[in-house]
């Protein structure tokens, strides 16, 4: 062996730090990563099979519904408010030639009126013209002394017909 | 061995486009079942997506130029089809990608469709931690076996940049299975 060759007894070559301790862990995980097999995931039955005709027939699908665009929901929604607003306009002009007549209220509800508005007895006075009051009108009716009697203890304060 | 060219020729066809769009599906049917599987994880999810995915070729296929491979143009698009179901997910869950994920892994155990043993679950939490990006190279790369170079095609990233962040995936993957 030449001289040269003798003198060298190291390679040279260098380690990392720590790269012998951290080692075993290393190449466990690789073991343990490189030991599952496959993802775990399955796919059902017959999948595959029927997939072209499925996209395939959807595909025919989209192209169908191109054409009828026309009946979409926003327009069918604008063509409907239109005619609503017709058929309204119609029902409340052209066709609705009577008025309300004074014959056609119901007399409850006159009354009723009468009553909540506290229309006072002035006020009415005001409205009948003296044409109206027929002395007729206070003689005709009849009350039965029954109903005057019970009239008069219901509604009148007989105290104040009572002197001491 | 289907040539390439002549199927790209037909899919641009009139006549041709539809039986040649078939062939397609057939052959990519599979490949892409699983490239998108890996990515939401579902098999519900992934059947919506890779029907998405195969309308989106029909309809654009006349589009494609042939400056990249059709190989790598189709996975590209399962790809994003993927991600934008993901975050559609989380947007209307009101949750972030992450939590939907980490929903989604939960999920798993008693998932019909997965029949994964204990470390394959674990697996799948490991991937799940990974920021995205190095999940799709991992899952590219590790259970689908596809080359580096066709990754960085679909990717539109280098293979440097690739191998670099299998490896750091690989890492982090063994680190959380060894701990847990």
């Amino acid at each position: 062996m030449s001289d040269k060759l003798k003198n060298i007894k190291s390679t040279g070559f260098k380690i990392p730090d720590n790269y012998l301790e951290g080692i075993e862990d290393t190449v466990l995980s690789q073991i343990k990563l490189k030991s599952i097999e496959g993802s775990g995931f399955k796919v059902p039955n017959g999948y595959f099979d029927s997939l072209e005709d499925t996209v395939i027939n959807k595909i025919s699908k989209n192209e169908k519904t191109k054409v009828i665009n026309l009946f979409t929901r926003q327009n069918l929604l604008y063509v409907s408010s239109i005619a609503a607003t017709l058929l309204l306009l119609f029902n409340l002009t052209l066709f609705n030639k009577k008025s309300i007549s004074f014959e056609a209220l119901e007399t409850a509800s006159v009354e009723s009126y009468i009553m909540n508005e506290f229309i006072n007895s002035y006020d009415m006075a005001s409205l009948l013209s003296d044409e109206d009051i027929v002395v007729e009108n206070f003689i005709e009716y009849n009350f039965s002394e029954e109903n005057m009697e019970d009239y008069i203890l219901n509604h009148v304060d007989m105290e104040y017909f009572f002197t001491e | 061995m289907i040539d390439e060219a002549q199927l790209l020729e037909d899919l641009k066809s009139e006549k041709h486009k539809d039986k040649a769009f078939r062939t397609l599906m057939t052959l990519y049917k599979e490949r892409l079942y699983w490239h998108i599987r890996n990515i939401v994880k579902s098999h519900d999810d992934t059947d919506d997506v890779l029907q998405n995915t195969f309308i989106k070729i029909y309809s654009n296929i006349h589009n494609f130029k042939g400056d990249s491979k059709l190989f790598s143009w189709i996975y590209r698009i399962a790809t994003n089809e993927s991600i934008t179901l993901l975050n559609k997910n989380a947007k209307q869950l009101l949750i972030s990608n992450e939590d939907l994920q980490d929903s989604t892994i939960g999920n798993l155990a008693t998932d019909v469709y997965f029949d994964g043993n204990e470390m394959q679950l674990k697996l799948q939490e490991a991937i799940s931690k990974l920021p995205q990006k190095q999940q799709l190279v991992f899952n590219m790369k590790y259970f689908q076996d596809l080359k580096y170079k066709d990754i960085a095609d679909i990717l539109e990233t280098s293979e440097g940049a690739l191998k670099a962040s299998y490896h750091l995936a690989v890492k982090k993957i063994e680190a959380y299975l060894t701990k847990n």
